[in-house]
């Protein structure tokens, strides 16, 4: 199974948000991780077919999804970034409603909306209405929404947004327990969310592809590269001006900070595993990154 | 497909305000109908019951006879009461309404009667017509158009005596109430049924869903039509409940044509007939205007704009041409053809109207519903075109 995208671009006037995207989507987690901008949210909308590409198509096993038409929708599952719900419906009944929009026989509907309200920790809120909801549940319920057809391909637009780390570690073990055998693409500002999940992940910008590969393959190139130093408050400004600085922590009164650097930056420099964090950084300008990695 | 319309259905009933304005429409209605004088509805229709049957020269004279001695009994009273009250200012004279009721009666009698004798004055002369132009050799729209009246008028009712007022006010009630209270509600019921999914952010769910393109679409228009048929089908039974209680049901069987404002109508229907083809008729121009509504729906990310554009052209041909009176011939004819003419039905039936279709005379309602089965086509066609194609930027 595979989701394949050739040449995808997508214009809004002369402003290019996808540019020439090929890529193909197997089974497994893939992340899709980028700045704000960088067209993800654009390149989703384009792959669960609600927004009509410039150039380029989408096929889904080899065939155009525009004419696989609904029997690729019947396979999809998609979590928008941005989504509204009825404030009058419970949450019961909304996952009826859409169970009902994806074709789900009423009895099934039921099991499953059942089984994602208990795996979502909604089952005591079921009879609520949606108005009452917190962000978080909201977004529980919109994960749940994108799991009751049981789909072959679930795209996901910021799923982690508003969920609390509880929720997060929670959604993580959902995805990596039900992606065996689906595509699943995961786009998000926290890299953490896509670090020990995907098989596969993609760096965007500016509407391209910079860089993909699975999480291991792509750390590798940066072994031998992050370095770990202490220094006194006073210095992160100079260090910043000189490297690439990531993660840091306090620690006795000074700062123990991730410096990107191809040489040893300081005699006392400790070389440290790269993680995915310091990737994003080494690929992205820092306040891009920093945008990122603080969400 | 079922569970969807359920789901469409009870997305438009739970807007509170739907049903408020329909409550506060019937409120309206029953208000209206409250300022009518009981007493004098009975008077006229115990007084009618007497003329119940077939209208002839014979009791029509007599009728003539008793109204000229009725007038000349009102403007005696008149001019004695006035005489009474010379020196007080604002009294209006009232007379008595067993009195009053009894003269109106035979003013209508001899109303019909009259009416009678200006359809038969007019077969004469389409007759004249219809035979020059045979002797002429002549077989070309006119000539049709008169053979196509004629044959309609000379198959009409005579007249009858018999009182029929109720029927005559559940006719009324169609351009009246009908007209504003289904127009309205279908306004406030339908615009939102689209332009909410993209107000609220739920389009991209349903258009990345399996039935989010084609039955998502259908079960929006079936609920649609449902609540719309549900209003008129209260409305119905709110106009037939009020007015067969105030006027009663008589006079099922007497022919439209006794009918003031249908006096020219070449249709041979009795009024009961009328009514139901009239509320059949009714309703599909409700369906028609609800397409359309539902239609400026898809096309509107807020449902303020389907609500005033549809009603801009709901009311405006009406409000052109019976309220500002513009008498221009495309103003006209936008009203001919329009939504509320084909809601108000009246114009449909009231007159012999045809339009010239190659040379041929089709009738003005025929050729109203034709064009509005086409108009309803082509809606329905381009609101699951317009729904399917949408994106979500």
């Amino acid at each position: 199974m595979n989701l394949a995208s050739e040449n995808l671009g997508k214009k809004f006037g002369s402003f290019h948000a996808v540019k020439d995207f090929s890529f193909t989507f197997t089974e497994g987690v893939c992340g899709l991780i980028g700045p704000n901008g960088s067209g993800k949210t654009t390149l989703m909308r384009m792959l669960v077919d609600i927004l009509r590409p410039t150039s380029g198509r989408v096929l889904f096993n080899g065939t155009d999804i525009a004419i696989l038409d609904e029997r690729y929708r019947d396979a999809l599952g998609y979590l928008p970034q941005h989504f509204g719900m009825y404030r009058n419906f419970s949450a019961e009944k909304f996952l009826y409603y859409m169970a009902a929009l994806k074709g789900l026989p009423t009895e099934q509907a039921r099991k499953k909306t059942d089984e994602l309200l208990e795996l979502l920790n909604l089952k005591d809120v079921k009879k609520k209405q949606i108005g009452t909801f917190s962000g978080g549940m909201k977004q529980r319920l919109g994960i749940a929404q994108a799991l009751l057809n049981n789909p072959r391909v679930l795209i996901l637009d910021e799923p982690t947004a508003g969920l609390d780390p509880n929720e997060r570690v929670r959604f993580r073990n959902l995805i990596t327990q039900i992606s065996g055998d689906r595509i699943v693409l995961l786009s998000t500002h926290i890299v953490s969310d896509v670090e020990n999940t995907a098989t596969q992940v993609l760096f965007m910008k500016e509407g391209s592809i910079l860089k993909s590969g699975s999480p291991e393959a792509l750390v590798k190139e940066l072994v031998g590269k992050v370095w770990s130093v202490t220094v006194p408050d006073s210095a992160l400004i100079s260090l910043r001006k000189l490297y690439k600085v990531g993660n840091m922590n306090r620690k006795n009164g000074n700062l123990e900070v991730k410096v990107i650097s191809d040489e040893k930056p300081f005699p006392d420099a400790l070389l440290v595993q790269p993680t995915l964090e310091e990737l994003y950084l080494s690929y992205f300008e820092l306040e891009e990154a920093e945008a990122c990695l603080s969400l | 497909m079922f569970e969807l319309v359920k789901f469409e259905l009870y997305k438009i009933v739970s807007r509170k305000f739907n049903i408020l304005a329909l409550s506060v429409f019937i409120l309206l209605y029953f208000f209206s109908i409250s300022q009518f004088n009981l007493e004098y509805i009975q008077h006229f229709r115990n007084m009618h019951i007497e003329w119940n049957g077939p209208l002839t020269e014979e009791r029509v004279a007599i009728a003539r006879q008793e109204l000229r001695e009725l007038e000349a009994q009102r403007e005696e009273d008149w001019e004695k009461y006035r005489a009474e009250h010379q020196n007080q200012n604002g009294v209006i004279f009232e007379w008595d309404e067993t009195s009053g009721s009894k003269l109106d009666v035979r003013f209508d009698l001899v109303n019909r009667w009259e009416r009678f004798e200006n359809r038969n004055a007019l077969l004469a002369d389409l007759r004249a017509e219809i035979r020059t132009a045979e002797a002429a050799g002549l077989r070309d729209f006119d000539y049709s158009k008169n053979l196509m009246h004629y044959n309609m008028l000379s198959g009409l009712k005579p007249p009858s005596g018999d009182y029929f007022r109720g029927w005559g006010q559940l006719i009324d009630f169609a351009k009246t109430f009908g007209f504003v209270i289904l127009g309205a509600l279908i306004l406030l019921t339908l615009a939102p049924v689209f332009a909410d999914e993209y107000a609220v952010k739920m389009d991209s769910l349903i258009l990345s869903s399996r039935h989010g393109r084609k039955k998502v679409v259908t079960a929006k228009i079936v609920a649609s039509l449902f609540a719309v048929f549900s209003y008129a089908v209260i409305l119905f039974i709110i106009n037939v409940a009020v007015n067969s209680v105030l006027f009663s049901m008589d006079g099922s069987r007497v022919a439209l044509q006794e009918l003031f404002l249908y006096r020219h109508s070449p249709f041979n229907l009795y009024v009961s007939q009328y009514f139901f083809i009239q509320q059949a008729t009714h309703l599909f121009g409700a369906a028609a205007f609800s397409l359309l509504v539902l239609l400026l729906s898809v096309f509107s990310r807020n449902a303020l704009i389907p609500f005033f554009t549809g009603g801009a052209i709901y009311a405006g041909p009406f409000f052109l041409t019976r309220v500002l009176n513009i008498e221009h011939e495309l103003i006209q004819r936008l009203m001919d053809f329009s939504y509320s003419q084909l809601i108000m039905v009246e114009e449909l039936f009231s007159n012999f109207q045809v339009i010239n279709l190659f040379g041929m005379p089709v009738l003005y309602l025929h050729a109203t519903y034709f064009l509005f089965l086409l108009i309803s086509a082509v809606t329905i066609y381009l609101i699951y075109y317009g729904f399917a194609k949408q994106q979500v930027i």
